[in-house]
């Protein structure tokens, strides 16, 4: 007979096995990343730019430039784009975040050279052709309205304002007037002034030999996208002072089966010293399935589906965030809860049972976090953007095993006092 | 290539492994062959707020989470309408912990009044969450009802209304445990960084001695053929009008299962599929627009939903969406835009074989339909394909009499 009583013996949990690859420097000086894996045919390709939409006054052009793209060049229209990319099997993903645009293929190798003449074509001579923008316009008024109806889309549009004032462009939300407002030749001044090989880095995941990085030589790696205009760097961000407003303020929406909830602060970004230790502050209060804050109001109290927190990092500020929907009836009770969890962090110290597990936990999430090269090239472009290098995961990984439990004890009375804290309710 | 070995146990069990060396995890996925189809029709939701109970202690493990967490392991479970699916990753060296709590959850739970009252409130909140506080959320919950009115697909895994779940009791746990969580109604897939005689040993040693509880699935009532078209309109606090069509479609095994995903694929794969490219981009009938299949094991629905742009009215949304069909029921596609959506779904399955879980979740559904080979031998059958195929079977699909219609109205 088995003894099913007494957990099996467990090893410690092993490193993860990560360094940023050989640099690949194409014709025209764009670095390429290498990550190689064993694979059949799957192939990434990740054509990143300094372009986030913190870099336009208006928060949706930088989102319009990088989403119109693939809408129409000099020679091809966005229909004959977009049946030449689908026919090679390929799928583009465009995203922009606040830091960096990016445009992401994803492909069979044996089809990355003519997926790159055309893609080579849209990063030189993408046009913006004005009927293009207005649908592009049109769609989007019409989503916002949709938005409009959630409590949790306006709790965090609302959330990220009051953290960030003033126009700050972390805090900018997107709503008719930036829509609105935008002209073509808007979209290419911005166009001609960010996406430029300078401003441009790759990486190639999967499938990958140096037969693929010739054959992105010969493709991106030989116009110099000469758009007769040079990079403008950002200066927007760093001049303007990061102001919150703190306080609780509620706001009324017509959905009250449910009331959403933001709680937390403004924090610092990946390079500041207390950063990883408040990775495991908020780990432990929100960050898993058994952290404090999951036993407390879903486990016992059954107010929510799911509640979390969470340490968010960009490139120039970070912060820190518990959301969650919870029954109407019981959202200030739910908020009561939060802050007799955080004075509890504040007032006593995790036992040691507790912290071993938190901090298993995370280590096991690491190998996780770089498992398989598609993995790995997410880490590694968190890397490339917060402009730090490779140590930095190794630093956190210490951080996790030697942190204790008076070091968390004291970043709680540090960064999570009351008086620091916005709240946002809608419902 | 996906190389796979199985095994079944004496008492029932269905056992796979998958060796990745790329790897430094190893994955346990779990899939018992019960979903909400498997319902009484009275008690709905009852298979998806069982998978959360699972979560709520058994026999002799009090808390299922925290084990997995100390050995720095994750884990997750979803209920669809025909399977309920249970999967954890963890360093390759401590996956013996998977095994021990795995296996303790399916040799018995601990049945408490407790974790039941607590689970129903979760469960309530989720329904909340997903489908009643988000716009839009609910259609698909009407659309269900309007296109099926026998089968148990006619509700949707979350339940058909709260008080189902309100009402679940302690009597009802214990008989759905015994009569579905048994070993001869499990599939059982280890993948990732462990060998072929470890996984044997694992296994044996843990889930062994668990009793085979000769489950017998009832068979489940036939769809009969939809004769009439079902129309239904309904008015909703939403900011622009949506149109949701369901025609009724093959079975996941049936031959045509493929063709009918690449006839979706047509219609809606990418940027130049046919609706977006008519509807969204030339004409401006919708802002969006989109096909899918259900991909069911019993015969599902081909869906296409889209939100119809201002001053459009649904007559006209509606011809416009049965005009791009008669363009391939009518007509026979050219061999290029078949291709192209034979290249496209090449690569996702080539993007499919590079996770380790993913492969372990499609191993374990494959053996469920009991078409194991297809893990490596579907991409043949999306290659014959041929545009005949097309046509004919989007003929079978597409006829009015066989369509659900929900027009989702605004309030003005």
């Amino acid at each position: 007979m088995i003894n099913r009583i007494i957990q099996p013996p467990f090893g410690e949990i092993a490193d993860f096995n990560f360094s940023v690859p050989n640099i690949f420097v194409l014709s025209n000086g764009i670095k390429v990343y290498p990550i190689n894996g064993n694979y059949n045919e799957a192939l990434k390709l990740e054509i990143c730019f300094e372009a986030g939409s913190k870099f336009s006054l208006n928060p949706i052009l930088a989102i319009a430039v990088n989403s119109l793209l693939t809408e129409g060049t000099k020679t091809k229209n966005s229909i004959q784009i977009s049946n030449e990319l689908d026919f090679l099997g390929s799928f583009i993903e465009k995203e922009c975040s606040l830091d960096q645009a990016k445009l992401t293929i994803y492909s069979q190798e044996k089809n990355l050279k003519k997926i790159l003449s055309v893609v080579n074509e849209i990063l030189d001579q993408a046009i913006y052709p004005k009927n293009e923008i207005e649908i592009f316009k049109n769609i989007k008024l019409q989503k916002l309205q949709i938005n409009k109806e959630k409590n949790a889309w306006i709790a965090n549009q609302e959330f990220k304002k009051k953290l960030y004032k003033n126009d700050h462009p972390y805090g900018k939300s997107i709503n008719e007037d930036a829509i609105n407002s935008f002209s073509s030749s808007d979209l290419i001044d911005f166009y001609n002034s960010f996406y430029n090989p300078e401003n441009c880095y790759l990486i190639v995941s999967g499938k990958v030999n140096e037969q693929t990085l010739n054959v992105i030589n010969e493709s991106l790696g030989q116009k110099n996208w000469n758009k007769n205009s040079s990079p403008i760097k950002n200066t927007i961000t760093k001049n303007i002072p990061i102001v919150s407003e703190k306080g609780s303020f509620k706001f009324d929406n017509s959905n009250k089966a449910q009331a959403s909830i933001k709680y937390g602060r403004v924090l610092f970004n990946r390079t500041h010293p207390d950063f990883f230790g408040m990775q495991v502050l908020s780990t432990l209060l929100g960050g898993y399935f058994g952290s404090r804050l999951m036993k407390n109001i879903r486990e016992e109290k059954g107010y929510t589906y799911g509640i979390g927190s969470s340490v968010v990092s960009n490139k120039d500020s970070g912060y820190f965030v518990i959301s969650t929907e919870v029954k109407n009836e019981v959202k200030e009770l739910t908020i009561q809860e939060i802050e007799k969890e955080i004075v509890t962090l504040q007032n006593v110290l995790v036992n040691t049972e507790e912290l071993d597990l938190v901090k298993n936990y995370m280590l096991g999430s690491f190998l996780r976090m770089f498992d398989g090269v598609f993995s790995k090239s997410e880490r590694l472009n968190t890397l490339i953007i917060n402009d730090i290098d490779e140590s930095h995961y190794l630093k956190y990984i210490e951080k996790i095993k030697n942190i204790s439990a008076i070091e968390l004890q004291n970043l709680a009375n540090k960064y999570l006092n009351k008086h620091d804290i916005t709240e946002i309710i809608v419902c | 290539m996906i190389h796979f070995t199985k095994k079944i146990l004496p008492n029932g069990l269905t056992l796979i492994h998958h060796f990745d060396e790329d790897t430094t995890l190893a994955v346990i996925n779990i899939l018992y062959k019960v979903g909400a189809r498997n319902e009484n029709p009275n008690k709905t939701g009852f298979a998806h707020l069982f998978e959360h109970l699972m979560f709520g202690g058994s026999k002799n493990i009090p808390s299922y989470d925290a084990p997995l967490q100390i050995v720095g392991g994750e884990n997750n479970a979803f209920t669809n309408n025909d399977i309920t699916n249970y999967y954890l990753t963890v360093p390759a060296n401590n996956i013996e912990t998977g095994f021990w709590l795995e296996s303790d959850r399916m040799l018995e739970l601990d049945f408490n009044e407790n974790s039941l009252d607590v689970q129903k409130k979760v469960v309530c909140e989720e329904f909340k969450q997903r489908y009643l506080t988000q716009p839009y959320g609910d259609a698909f919950l009407k659309l269900r009802k309007l296109a099926y009115t026998t089968h148990p697909y006619r509700w949707p895994t979350i339940g058909m209304e709260l008080s189902h779940i309100e009402q679940a009791n302690l009597k009802d746990v214990k008989e759905f445990f015994y009569k579905f969580y048994a070993p001869d109604n499990a599939i059982m897939v280890v993948a990732g960084n462990i060998t072929l005689e470890k996984t044997i040993d694992l296994t044996e040693k843990y889930f062994g001695d668990i009793p085979n509880r000769d489950v017998h699935h009832i068979s489940l009532p036939t769809e009969p053929p939809q004769i009439e078209a079902r129309k239904l309109t309904v008015k909703s606090d939403v900011p622009m009008k949506a149109i949701y069509k369901a025609w009724h479609m093959c079975s996941r095994i049936h031959p045509d299962y493929q063709t009918t995903d690449l006839i979706s694929d047509i219609l809606s794969g990418g940027q130049s599929g046919r609706l977006f490219q008519t509807l969204v981009k030339e004409k401006q009938i919708f802002v969006d627009l989109n096909a899918y299949i259900t991909g069911d094991v019993d015969p599902g629905l081909f869906v296409i939903e889209g939100k119809l742009n201002q001053n459009i009215t649904f007559e006209i949304a509606e011809k416009e969406i049965n005009d791009i069909l008669k363009t391939i029921t009518e007509l026979l596609i050219e061999e290029k835009e078949l291709e192209k959506v034979k290249n496209k779904a090449l690569t996702l399955m080539a993007f499919a074989e590079t996770n380790t879980l993913n492969k372990a979740m499609s191993l374990a559904f494959a053996e469920m339909i009991g078409k194991i080979e297809w893990i490596n031998e579907e991409v043949e059958l999306y290659n014959k394909v041929k545009v005949e195929d097309i046509k004919r079977v989007s003929n079978a699909i597409f006829k009015e009499n066989n369509c659900s219609t929900l027009f989702y109205d605004t309030i003005e």
